[in-house]
């Protein structure tokens, strides 16, 4: 169904012919050719007929090919306007509207379609294409040589003005109209802008959002969904209003929603093309119009957001689904926003809980080292990054003897610190037991066995009691590193090895202890695994070989515990060559010094 | 539009006056039905096509591939001026065998 008007019947200025046609080829075509016949008419050239007929052809099909929804059953307006020195055709139509691109390419010479754009952009002068509220309008020029005597050149009379003007004035309105409902547009996206720079969550941000968009493109539905990548599901975040909605399996074909997240475009459903029964958007009751937009950022795939009227039928304008548009952009920085916001936060609380795992380590060191005649004692305590669970204590028993506990928690961060805290706590506790390291190992495995085992935790720890008036080191050990004896004449080192499980592994245990004599010159050596395990870049382990060794080198030289402490530190940062300690290092020098 | 038989291996098309719209994915699938294994040459006249959009284009490269697939050839006999000009502008001049007689 064609219609015709003629302005130039009616006494207009410049020839020009309006048509409207039914969005289908066919009718694209039978126009075109009206605009031929009266192209032809007006004394143009073959060859520029030809081009426009076919400039024409390749913009109304585009439409036609873009409509969607009941855009479908809006015509498509068709102008042709013979000017003094150039041809201008107008095609509007109503579907979404596309990007118009700068230049379109053509494509692969296989490629069966995709030259349409290309061939408007050849044939004509000059293409503009505007997308409005509601409608988009695509304006084709191409200059032309007209002889004088089919040249328009009669005056313009006044009416035919007045009809210019009164056209020009409508296209002013809608403009304006345009323009006051993208200034309304362009204030909320400010405004998510806003919001986007302060950290504020996901869920007011998309309330608000989808708040927004249901009253700017007015709908009465709206529903985001997100991604779940480990279910394979789009599970719902907000509707707007409030609804209870099942979460839809990505490859649910029955679901609009589940196409537009697969395909990545947007997938329409209208009285033409209903919702399948089994969609879950059949749930809301008189859902008769809308679409289900993808969203994604960088070719991944963050959820969808779906847009419907209720209970009535008026198509989305172009405007509109471009508002959607950029709503769904801003929504997809957010989400990818918050999931990095979250990933951050994660990272911050592991950093803030190992902070308090070190505070708790250096509050349990001794703050005091006992001074005892002809013996020197040193403590080293260095946490790694990730602070392991070693501890130490030194503790003053009566003025005949000091006892030494190094302990080694399993585990690391606040749980191996918190471990730590009670075995000190216990040990301190059974004070009758501290001449006696094997009952006190004993003892603490029974006190602690039930809490250890309840959370599947375990500790090595090693005691050793000073007997100072005897000159001799009693030591008993729960599944610790020996305790390495550096005899003063030869170097030997002496190695005193557990003699019972780790604590916290059964309930019942006994240890037993050795008996060790220091004469002058002898040193004791308590360490956790934290030394033997440090490594260098390559990967090379310290070893108790290399630190044995280093150990029984130093016999010769009369230091005290003080100065052996800071040459294994030096010798330990040797070692390593800056290589990131993955343990804490942790160990107790005593000397009995030579006078 | 025509479709003869020439021989038993060259499927000719003559008096095609357009080939667009949703008129010329009807054409191809006339051509491509008449097309018997037997044919190892399509040749289409567009000496009468007085108008080709890029739909018609679509076809004609759908044809042109359907006779590649079989191990054929397609020609394009004595072009309209218009279509001739489209084929160049579009570069497909160089995909097309174009034979004037």
């Amino acid at each position: 169904m064609l219609t015709m008007q003629n302005l130039e019947a009616k006494g207009g200025v410049l020839p020009s012919l309006r048509l409207e046609c039914e969005c289908d080829l066919a009718a694209v075509r039978m126009a075109s050719l009206q605009v031929r016949a009266f192209l032809t008419a007006r004394g143009l050239s073959d060859e520029m007929v030809a081009g426009l007929e076919l400039a024409l052809v390749e913009a109304a099909n585009n439409a036609v090919e873009h409509s969607a929804g009941d855009a479908r059953d809006l015509p498509i307006r068709i102008d042709a306007t013979v000017g003094w020195r150039e041809v201008e055709l107008r095609i509007c139509d109503h579907t979404p509207g596309f990007e118009f691109p700068e230049q379109a390419e053509l494509p692969d010479d296989d490629c069966e379609g995709g030259r349409g754009l290309f061939l408007i952009q050849a044939l004509v002068d000059q293409a503009v294409y505007l997308r409005s509220r509601s409608e988009n309008c695509l304006i084709l020029t191409k200059a032309h040589r007209l002889n004088a005597k089919t040249a328009v050149s009669e005056p313009a009379s006044e009416p035919a003005l007045r009809a210019q003007l009164v056209d020009l004035e409508q296209m002013l309105d809608g403009m304006t109209e345009e323009l006051s409902y993208s200034y309304e547009t362009l204030t909320s996206i400010f405004r998510y802008s806003t919001q986007l720079a302060s950290s504020q969550d996901l869920s007011s941000f998309a309330d608000r959002l989808l708040r927004d968009a249901l009253v700017h493109a007015e709908a009465e539905f709206i529903v985001l969904r997100l991604f779940d990548s480990e279910r394979g599901t789009l599970r719902v975040q907000h509707t707007a209003p409030t609804a209870e909605f099942p979460e839809v399996r990505l490859k649910d074909t029955t679901s609009r929603e589940a196409e537009a997240a697969r395909t990545r475009q947007d997938a329409w459903f209208d009285a033409a093309h209903p919702l399948a029964k089994e969609d879950a958007l059949s749930r809301v009751t008189g859902l008769r119009i809308g679409v289900c937009h993808p969203l994604a950022l960088n070719d991944q795939l963050l959820g969808t957001l779906t847009l419907a009227r209720i209970g009535r039928d008026t198509p989305f304008r172009a405007a509109q689904i471009n508002l959607l548009h950029t709503l769904a952009d801003f929504l997809a920085i957010q989400i990818a926003n918050d999931r990095f916001l979250q990933e951050r936060m994660q990272t911050q609380v592991m950093r803030r809980e190992l902070d308090i795992a070190a505070g708790i380590q250096r509050s349990l060191l001794p703050t005091r080292i006992p001074s005892v005649t002809s013996f020197s004692i040193a403590i080293g305590c260095e946490s790694a990054r990730d602070v392991g669970g070693d501890f130490l204590d030194v503790i003053q028993v009566d003025d005949a003897g000091v006892l030494f506990v190094i302990a080694d928690v399993m585990g690391k961060g606040i749980p191996a610190a918190l471990l730590a805290a009670i075995l000190r706590s216990v040990v301190r506790s059974l004070p009758q037991n501290f001449s006696n390291p094997a009952m006190l190992l004993s003892a603490v495995n029974r006190i602690l066995y039930d809490d250890f085992s309840r959370v599947d935790m375990f500790a090595t720890a090693l005691v050793a009691y000073l007997d100072r008036p005897g000159c001799r080191l009693l030591a008993a050990s729960a599944g610790h590193c020996p305790l390495l004896i550096a005899d003063p004449r030869d170097g030997a080192i002496q190695r005193i090895e557990a003699s019972g499980p780790p604590l916290g592994v059964l309930p019942e245990v006994g240890y037993f202890a050795e008996l060790v004599p220091l004469e002058r010159g002898a040193r004791a050596l308590l360490y956790t695994d934290g030394i033997t395990e440090l490594a260098n870049p390559e990967g090379e382990m310290f070893t108790e070989e290399r630190l044995s060794q280093w150990f029984a080198a130093r016999r010769h030289v009369g230091q005290s515990a003080g100065a052996l402490k800071l040459a294994l530190a030096e010798e330990l940062a040797r070692f390593r060559r800056g290589q990131q300690p993955r343990d804490d290092q942790t160990f107790i020098l005593l000397s009995h010094d030579k006078p | 539009m025509n479709l003869a038989i020439e021989n038993n291996e060259t499927l000719q098309v003559t008096e095609l006056k357009e080939l667009s719209g949703a008129a010329a994915t009807n054409i191809r699938d006339q051509i491509r039905g008449a097309l018997k294994p037997a044919h190892q040459c399509l040749e289409i006249d567009l000496s009468e096509t007085a108008f080709v959009d890029s739909s018609g284009l679509g076809a004609l490269i759908a044809l042109h591939k359907t006779l590649r697939g079989r191990g054929g050839q397609m020609r394009l006999v004595n072009p309209s001026q218009t279509c001739l000009q489209l084929l160049e502008l579009t570069r497909l001049h160089r995909t097309f065998e174009i034979v004037t007689r």
